[in-house]
């Protein structure tokens, strides 16, 4: 018998714990650019791509 | 030598009908150069493990005594193999265009939907919940990862498991292009992304792997195994001062790994394993999970340039699945199919390396949850 509950709560809690982590770690990306441009300066502003 | 002694006495249809899958993943390895680094050793091993009384893929009492048993049993389901292919792959893979724009790893985030939608799917077909979990995780189309949670909740369907998920590693060619086309228009496909992406420096590639393996391994501590190794790969490639031990990770290291898995896995599917109802589901549910993950991504990305102060083409949404870099190669063929100009390729890199990320974290969190 299947446990429908407990499956939507895994599927549930899951797809949004992914969510969360990749956001979290979004933002300290961004925070760490933030942090490093106050600190360091800003780098060169871009570059060509594959490089 | 007498009849019985050869293999002909023990062959049957089964074993014919593998011969010819085995053929047709090296044609397709060797005559369509469709991964063949995945398909010929996947292939091969399929064909060796068909060829009766070879012993190659013999259990005696529960006890691996073939050659590529012992590989499969101690080196594959023993979670050896895949996390150090994970080492491979970070010391392989530039994080630069994932760091130059962090909001892509929202994009490898939605394109795990797929992995939960099957999972349903899954216990409708009879399967249990630790077992749709591990069949819903092909839809990260990440081998590696596919083979690590499945060898912890399912072990028994490792093998079926493991082929469905590089199989469709290597037709991503074939798989993704008609979703994403069903799901934008030509318009949308041909939106004009610059090419040019911020600098990022070595130090922000070197404090990325140290810092993202802290956030993620704190927060999905089960997800370790394969984030630390990620990351780990990639701190000795973005480091500069050990050239030596990226290039061997990268080259030398990563060939062994895939020589020895993809023989193996291929060995893991004799006829009596493979043709059997249940491996069809697998298949079944594999392809579903790849294809709608892909939609779930492509459809972020489409939201995203809807929202965006800049256009997204949201074809890189697709690439947001772990199969890198054959799903940003496809977004950067269809992008150029419908708009010469566009180069997109950076831009689907990062939401691909992000897919790697979140299939890593959901199969950690499937871990936390049941393991």
């Amino acid at each position: 018998m299947v446990d429908w509950g407990f499956a939507v709560q895994i599927a549930g809690i899951g797809f949004l714990t992914v969510f969360v982590v990749l956001s979290i770690l979004s933002s300290v990306l961004w925070l760490m650019n933030l942090l490093l441009n106050k600190v360091i300066g800003k780098p060169g502003k871009s570059k060509q791509e594959g490089s | 030598m007498e009849l019985f002694e050869t293999g002909f006495s023990s062959l049957y249809w089964g074993n014919l009908v593998m011969w010819l899958i085995a053929f047709g993943f090296i044609y397709l390895g060797i005559a369509r150069k469709m991964e063949p680094l995945l398909l010929v050793p996947i292939g091969f091993g399929m064909l060796l493990v068909n060829l009766p009384l070879g012993g190659l893929f013999e259990y005696v009492e529960g006890m691996p005594e073939g050659l590529l048993a012992k590989i499969f049993t101690y080196l594959i389901a023993g979670e050896i193999i895949p996390p150090l292919i994970f080492l491979g792959l970070g010391a392989m893979t530039d994080f630069g265009p994932l760091i130059a724009n962090p909001k892509t790893l929202l994009l490898g985030a939605a394109a795990q939907f797929g992995v939960y939608f099957v999972l349903f799917i899954a216990l409708l077909f009879g399967f249990d919940i630790k077992e749709a979990c591990s069949i819903g995780i092909i839809g990260g189309a990440d081998g590696p990862t596919s083979i690590y949670l499945s060898a912890k909740l399912a072990p028994h369907l490792l093998g079926p498991i493991a082929v469905a998920a590089y199989s469709y590693m290597a037709l991503v060619p074939i798989i993704q292009p008609p979703v994403i086309k069903a799901l934008t228009t030509k318009k949308e496909r041909a939106i004009y992304m610059s090419p040019q992406l911020r600098e990022v420096s070595t130090l922000e590639r070197i404090l990325f792997p140290v810092i993202g393996a802290m956030v993620i391994i704190l927060l999905v501590p089960k997800s370790a195994p394969l984030i630390g190794m990620f990351m780990f790969g990639n701190l000795l490639m973005a480091s500069g001062v050990t050239d030596r031990l990226a290039k061997t990770a990268s080259e030398a290291f990563i060939d062994i790994l895939t020589i020895l898995l993809g023989i193996s896995v291929g060995a893991s599917m004799p006829a009596a394993l493979f043709l059997r109802p249940q491996t069809l589901f697998i298949f079944f549910l594999g392809v579903v999970a790849f294809a709608v993950s892909t939609a779930a991504g492509t459809l972020l990305g489409k939201l995203m340039n809807a929202v965006s102060k800049e256009p997204i083409n949201p074809m890189i949404g697709a690439a947001g699945v772990s199969a890198v870099p054959m799903s940003a190669r496809v977004v950067q063929k269809l992008g150029q199919e419908a708009n010469p100009r566009n180069f997109l390729l950076m831009h689907a890199m990062g939401p691909n390396i992000a897919g790697v990320i979140g299939t890593a974290v959901a199969a950690g969190i499937f871990l936390g949850m049941l393991g």
